[in-house]
């Protein structure tokens, strides 16, 4: 089993729609794979069309004393959703599974013989110390090619990431196209750099709330998102 | 030696066979394009020439003083 967190430099570069790809890619490629909410703002599941009513999550769980991976949900055979759930803010503070992220290296060796993928959606960018203390197999830093990634980048020990994802690029934007050549150069030896192309197919997807390989499987994004996968299985068999 | 070959993959190869022939090991591989590309990204959009103002020194460096960036 690997688990992996995509970690944004900035909040909004479509982490969780990037993560649910990267789930469907992979159990494409015959893996067997649990996403993990681990955002209050309860939004993974909707891209696999969980019910915007289903408000029951490992949070809630966890609140009312019963089993923290007692709603998982199994979306498709061997993709499986664990969702945050719908929690009173005020009490995010008694939760052990959010305030203090060390609680999940166990809960992922308990996980670990159903799956061959753990996926972590996570709540916060890299600043945060809830992000920083979150610790998996695979690191994936998530950017875009423009200035504030640029200078939240410069911030960042880029040894601590197994990869650079540059997510939503547009290769007709002379600056996207600057800002990575810059990139390239900065960081060819020390952080192997995956894109995804910009692509209205993303919004689309989870307008119907699917990842976005199952709704246009052929699309621009779509690839880059299998591409994204098995260069993960080839780490997994590494 | 086919004429016009521009395959990338043959040009490290190139490279290796060029340092053997020098006994330079040390010699590495630079791509001009990307340098004049890089430098000129980091001149275009003033921030990005600040965040990289180490990169854009060297650079200048090694073309007012080729002998020396050479060496280092």
């Amino acid at each position: 089993m690997i688990s992996l967190a995509l970690h944004g430099l900035r909040g909004g570069l479509g982490r969780t729609a990037l993560l649910a790809a990267l789930g469907y890619a992979l159990r494409e490629l015959g893996e067997r794979v649990l996403l993990v909410d681990m955002s209050p703002d309860n939004l993974l599941g909707l891209h696999f069309n969980l019910a915007l009513e289903q408000r029951d999550g490992w949070a809630c769980a966890e609140l009312q004393g019963r089993p923290y991976d007692e709603p998982l949900y199994e979306v498709l055979e061997g993709l499986c959703v664990m969702p945050f759930g719908e929690v009173d803010p005020h009490r995010l503070g008694e939760l052990k599974g959010y305030q203090q992220p060390e609680v999940w290296r166990a809960r992922q060796a308990e996980l670990a013989m159903h799956f061959d993928w753990l996926l972590f959606d996570l709540a916060h960018p890299v600043a945060a110390r809830a992000t920083q203390g979150f610790v998996t197999d695979m690191r994936v830093l998530v950017a875009e090619a423009e200035m504030t990634s640029h200078i939240l980048l410069g911030r960042q020990q880029v040894e601590r990431y197994d990869m650079l994802l540059v997510n939503r690029f547009d290769p007709a934007s002379s600056l996207q196209s600057d800002v990575l050549m810059v990139w390239r150069d900065l960081f060819r030896k020390r952080l192997p750099m995956q894109l995804v192309h910009r692509d209205e197919a993303f919004v689309e997807a989870f307008a119907c709330k699917a990842p976005v390989g199952h709704y246009a499987p052929h699309c621009l994004a779509s690839r880059d998102v299998q591409s994204l996968a098995v260069r993960c299985l080839a780490r997994r068999e590494a | 030696m086919k004429a016009g070959n521009a395959d990338p993959s043959d040009r490290s190869d190139d490279i290796a066979q060029l340092r053997r022939y020098l006994a330079m090991p040390a010699l590495s591989y630079q791509d001009i394009s990307m340098m004049v590309g890089v430098q000129q990204a980091l001149q275009r959009w003033p921030l990005l020439g600040e965040s990289c103002m180490a990169r854009l020194q060297e650079a200048t460096l090694a073309r007012t003083e080729p002998s020396k960036a050479v060496q280092s």
